[in-house]
């Protein structure tokens, strides 16, 4: 397994988590439980240590979970300052393949923060420039979707790659009637095999979305990370196994670490299918989240025990 | 949770029907089929994996066949199968959680799940 990826995280008071640990992590992880147990609190956690190669990069991803959960329009609308919405979560810890100590100190005075990652040490209060920067090697796709700026910002890199016409032939296999993507003036378009004019995407359903934001992801995500909320979200179970196939084809090829949620079983089984299909026994994991004695815990499969679990009629989701 | 590990299909449809007969409530989440016997004695298997990763398990039972000491003189037999699914238990760390069960004619102390309901069904 590739030196970059994940293996195991330790994650304190972050989000809904108190004091967690997990490990055994594969290159392709989908995440599964019930409502509420922190399947996407855990891939924020993921996300946020993978992301934190400088301080900016962190301060980014902390800021992306925050508007990805529809709280920075609200803390906008009420212009709260940055300083406020760095604080919104309080201290926490994750520890992983980086280690973030964020500390947060509210006295009478001032609010401020003290960031601790691998060894260094930043103070960010209101009298600081605070920079924010993405970490071109780590995608997040939330579970509302890409909006059109972050899928033409993934898809520059299906182009430098030369990908365009194997993300046509993708789309093709996902809708036989569509014969091209493209970004045109910065909107997303595609053309239709019986038609000579491009539609724009927002005219197809969610699915295609998804599909197209997933494959590009995919390529932007080289030697990287890519993190989907409700990986299953507008795609008919039909094509499931066509996605999986792609994820896991591609993310081999691209050398990236995947991590996914999902709420759907048909969504499990098509994973353990193509998996065991395409043999890729060693580094497809099932990680289930469940609550026991109110603490969050964890199990990871392997392929083949979420195989047996599923044939036994276990409830995995 | 506590979960019944056995051997095939057939037996847990056996374990269904005593555990209906009892009145005790039991869904599939409650089986784990180790495929055969052989399987039991095998430390490093999967399953033995998945549930010692599983911490909403509380107690679980073990039930296999004695079958027979002549074929089998290391696993056949109760008395054989009986250590032997002991050793594995300790091995395991789930002595504090387990128990078993050997599945044989009660006298002759060899045979299957179907011995023991034969003889059963003679006596009702």
């Amino acid at each position: 397994m590739s030196e970059h990826f994940i293996k195991n995280i330790e994650i304190k008071n972050f989000k809904c988590f108190e004091d967690f640990k997990a490990e055994g992590f594969g290159r392709v992880n989908l995440i599964g439980g019930k409502n509420n147990v922190g399947k996407t609190a855990f891939m924020e956690a993921c996300y946020v240590n993978s992301s934190a190669d400088r301080f900016d990069n962190l301060l980014f991803s902390l800021s992306t979970i925050e508007r990805n959960r529809d709280r920075l329009n609200i803390v906008l609308s009420d212009k709260i300052s940055i300083i406020d919405l760095l604080t919104i979560n309080g201290s926490f810890s994750v520890k992983s393949i980086n280690e973030i100590e964020y500390i947060v100190k509210d006295s009478n005075l001032e609010k401020s923060v003290i960031i601790k990652l691998n060894g260094d040490e930043q103070e960010i209060n209101s009298t600081n420039k605070i920079l924010f920067d993405k970490n071109n090697k780590v995608v997040f796709i939330d579970n509302s979707g890409f909006t059109n700026f972050e899928l033409k910002e993934v898809y520059k890199e299906v182009q430098f790659q030369d990908k365009d016409i194997l993300l046509n032939e993708y789309l093709q296999k996902f809708d036989l009637n569509i014969s091209t993507f493209k970004i045109i003036s910065d909107k997303p378009y595609i053309k239709q095999k019986k038609s000579s004019e491009y539609m724009e995407l927002s005219k197809f359903g969610d699915g295609v979305k998804q599909y197209i934001s997933i494959i590009c992801s995919l390529y932007s995500a080289k030697d990287g990370y890519l993190f989907i909320d409700e990986l299953e979200n507008g795609i008919h179970y039909t094509n499931l196994d066509k996605l999986w196939e792609i994820i896991l084809t591609i993310s081999k090829q691209q050398n990236v670490q995947v991590f996914a949620t999902t709420h759907s079983k048909e969504c499990i089984e098509s994973y353990a299918r193509v998996a065991k299909k395409l043999e890729d026994e060693e580094e497809t994991k099932y990680i289930e989240l469940f609550k026991d004695k109110d603490q969050i815990k964890t199990m990871v499969l392997s392929r083949k025990q979420l195989d047996y679990q599923l044939k036994q009629n276990h409830e995995v989701r | 949770m506590r979960i019944i590990l056995h051997e095939g299909k057939d037996d847990k449809k056996y374990i269904k029907r005593i555990c209906n007969y009892l009145e005790i409530q039991v869904t599939d989440e409650n089986f784990y089929e180790m495929r055969d016997k052989s399987t039991f004695f095998k430390e490093e298997n999967e399953i033995y994996q998945l549930i010692k990763a599983n911490s909403r398990i509380s107690k679980m039972l073990f039930v296999l066949d004695a079958d027979y000491k002549t074929n089998d003189s290391v696993y056949g037999g109760c008395d054989n199968a009986q250590r032997e699914i002991l050793k594995m238990i300790e091995k395991l760390g789930l002595s504090d959680r387990s128990d078993y069960y050997i599945t044989c004619d009660p006298t002759t102390k060899n045979g299957y799940f179907e011995t023991l309901f034969s003889l059963v069904f003679q006596m009702i």
